[in-house]
């Protein structure tokens, strides 16, 4: 009942950032094809020195596989793909919520960062800020990619683990997206105050910001999703195992109990015969 | 009757407002301005300020924002801000609070100047919309 009360707002919050992500994609998409991709964030990297993830789990655990089952898709994404980057200790990891932390100091990654606590009081702040320090670190050429990894809510019992390249903005898909979802907005011609640079300067990183935003609420809904799944399950488990119990706990005593008549009666026999 | 038209003001929080306005007075990054019926298109970049938005019935509600951009085509007008808060929503005690902490903290951490003078800023702009 409580994660029922808790996936309602946690889905509520997600709805409604989706109107501002799609809207803020949108404007950034048309930015981009109008400049010409000129931006420090838009940088494209030559070669893919040092590659960073954010890891997005849970705080808490009995949540069933939500938290393992994302961990081991991005594991094996890492090792197929990052493998010598692994080797060489030019692979980051930023862990939100305290299970990604202890997952993957466990396997011995280098961790960047840890937010342990993140979902007590998830806020866009906190979240502005985490994205900040990787915009930097991306502007000074720390790091050459981006990969965020979540659970997308996909329906309460569901969810969909994806590993999204962020940074360096795949540019070419993001237009195209635009494209062909509004074909109007392509003719417009627009006033840009003051300069769709300056504009895209000032987007960017909120468009950024505000991806990172998107997975991490996604997240917190899947996770109340798995939360009230796995506790279902717990629940039924427990319900079988008690009958199973109680069946043998009644025969248990009934067995005890004609043990004892028995017994009683065949002391009663030997006085009557004595 | 001046004609209307629609309007949204979106944070990463939520909806702030949606319906049909007469017009919306913004603070520009060059510059306040007004938008009204028939518009041309135009994305512009936000400051901090104050918005303010006249209804359909005439009453006008104001908005805080922290920068953010607005993008109005086709008698449809779009204000993203990362940061708004409704006139009638500000706790001006609160603010006061903040902003005399914040002052105290400008003294001592000289490092974080830029960030604590935005900061400032922002309360600042919150108490003036608050009155």
């Amino acid at each position: 009942m409580v994660a029922a009360a808790k996936l309602r707002k946690a889905q509520q919050r997600m709805t409604s950032n989706r109107p501002f992500a799609a809207k803020m994609k949108e404007v950034v998409a048309r930015l981009v094809s109008a400049t010409d991709g000129e931006n420090e964030l838009l940088r494209k990297p030559e070669s893919v020195e040092k590659v960073l993830v954010i890891a997005v789990g849970s705080d808490k655990g009995l949540c069933g596989g939500f938290n393992n089952n994302l961990f081991k898709v991005v594991e094996s994404n890492l090792k197929e793909n990052y493998q010598s980057y692994i080797d060489n200790d030019n692979l980051d990891i930023i862990t939100i919520g305290k299970k990604s932390g202890a997952y993957f100091a466990k396997r011995e990654y280098s961790i960047h960062e840890r937010h342990p606590g993140f979902f007590d009081s998830l806020n866009y702040e906190d979240t502005a800020s985490i994205m900040h320090d990787v915009m930097g670190a991306f502007k000074n050429e720390e790091y050459d990619r981006v990969y965020i990894a979540y659970n997308e809510f996909k329906t309460v019992i569901a969810q969909n683990r994806i590993v999204e390249q962020v940074l360096p903005i795949d540019v070419d898909s993001l237009i195209k997206e635009d494209e062909n979802e509004d074909e109007t907005s392509a003719i417009t011609d627009y006033i840009y105050e003051p300069s769709t640079k300056l504009i895209l300067d000032e987007l960017l990183p909120i468009y950024l910001i505000s991806q990172l935003w998107q997975a991490v609420l996604e997240s917190n809904a899947s996770e109340q999703g798995a939360r009230m799944a796995a506790m279902d399950n717990a629940t039924e488990n427990a319900k079988e195992l008690e009958q199973e119990l109680r069946l043998k706990y009644n025969q248990a005593r009934q067995s005890a109990i004609t043990t004892e008549i028995s017994e009683i009666v065949s002391g009663a026999q030997a006085l009557e015969e004595g | 009757m001046s004609k209307t038209f629609h309007a949204q003001l979106l944070t990463p929080n939520g909806s702030l407002f949606d319906g049909e306005i007469i017009g919306m007075k913004v603070p520009g990054s060059a510059g306040n301005f007004e938008m009204l019926y028939n518009h041309a298109p135009i994305v512009s970049t936000l400051t901090i300020g104050k918005v303010e938005i006249q209804k359909a019935d005439d009453t006008t509600l104001s908005y805080a924002v922290s920068g953010g951009f607005v993008e109005m085509n086709d008698n449809q007008v779009t204000l993203l801000a990362e940061d708004a808060v409704e006139s009638a929503d500000i706790d001006a005690d609160e603010v006061r609070k903040t902003l005399t902490e914040a002052r105290v903290r400008l003294k001592e951490n000289p490092k974080d100047r830029e960030k604590i003078q935005n900061e400032i800023e922002k309360a600042k702009n919150l108490k003036k919309v608050a009155e």
